[in-house]
């Protein structure tokens, strides 16, 4: 029998990373990132180049550590992305 | 020389004209959405799917003005259940009605397609091409216009109850009732050739249908499964 494997998505990927940053605060560290995201840490690299290019998040130096910060827009997205989904949904897309 | 034999009450040319708007308003808010979930995820379904609607938005929306159009300009007074006209207004309701089911029937095909997730071209045009056809060369194009849409009807019909089979949600199961509601009016618009209350029956079933559709879209906006 064969493993039914679920993979995500560009958009869940940053629908996910966003929604954990938002869940602890708006803002979370580095590792915890990567951690909760479950991405290697090269491909993680390229998704926060891709979400500060766009400016979703933003970096936040606090007690000489590195946060990510989810940004006005990034939160934004998280609701534009749950319209999206039930739409999607609803018309089974 | 176009004639066009209208039958009913004029009042309902009005009425009908109103169920189009609403109808339209319906279209109008998928197209938005849909819009706006292409350009978030560049995802080619939804190409089709906005598309479709645009169409079938526009056909409501040229029916409804040709509707309008045609109850202005009647000269027959309210008692009066048909009249023949052939001048200008003749024309207007054949060119009238000929994009609106046009427009609808193009937009059915591409909104079954995009539910059946048809991803070759090929196909999408094939089956544009062969409903035109059968509509161009029928003798009674209302009535092909009311089976064919019934048939791409029962197909999206189909697919959606299945959706809302396996998401077990409000909303899905409003887009459901929706189009099971537009399904059974176009079935009573192929019955009305044997009684007129099923013109009755089909205009109170689309008008159900736009109105629970119109719920289910109020229900995404608002966020609500």
């Amino acid at each position: 029998m064969g493993e039914t494997v679920n993979r995500r998505n560009r958009l869940e990927i940053i629908h996910d990373m966003l929604r954990v940053t938002n869940d602890l605060g708006g803002k979370i560290l580095p590792t915890h990132l990567l951690y909760k995201s479950n991405l290697s840490h090269e491909r993680m690299k390229g998704y926060l180049e891709e979400l500060k290019e766009k400016k979703l998040i933003t970096e936040l130096q606090e007690k000489e550590k590195l946060f990510f910060a989810i940004t006005d827009d990034g939160r934004r997205f998280l609701m534009q992305y749950k319209q999206l989904k039930e739409f999607t949904e609803a018309f089974g897309l | 020389m176009v004639a066009v034999v209208l039958h009913g009450p004029p009042w309902f040319f009005l009425l009908d004209a109103v169920l189009g708007f609403v109808g339209m308003a319906g279209a109008i808010v998928i197209v938005a959405l849909s819009a706006k979930a292409l350009k978030l995820t560049k995802d080619r379904k939804f190409i089709y799917f906005t598309i479709a609607f645009a169409l079938i938005g526009l056909g409501l929306l040229i029916r409804s003005m040709t509707n309008v159009v045609v109850f202005l300009g009647l000269p027959w007074a309210d008692q009066v259940m048909s009249a023949k006209i052939s001048d200008y207004r003749g024309y207007f309701f054949f060119v009238g009605y000929g994009a609106f089911i046009v427009s609808t029937v193009v937009g059915y095909v591409l909104l079954a397609v995009s539910t059946m997730k048809i991803r070759e071209p090929r196909i999408t045009i094939l089956l544009t091409a062969l409903v035109l056809l059968l509509l161009g060369l029928s003798s009674s194009y209302f009535l092909s216009f009311y089976l064919v849409s019934t048939i791409l009807l029962a197909f999206i019909t189909y697919h959606v109850c299945r959706n809302c089979l396996e998401r077990k949600s409000v909303t899905a199961g409003l887009v459901f009732a929706a189009f099971a509601l537009q399904l059974f009016a176009n079935v009573a618009f192929v019955l009305e050739l044997y009684h007129q209350l099923f013109y009755y029956v089909a205009n109170i079933s689309l008008l159900a249908g736009y109105g629970v559709l119109l719920l289910a879209l109020v229900r995404v906006l608002w966020g609500k499964r």
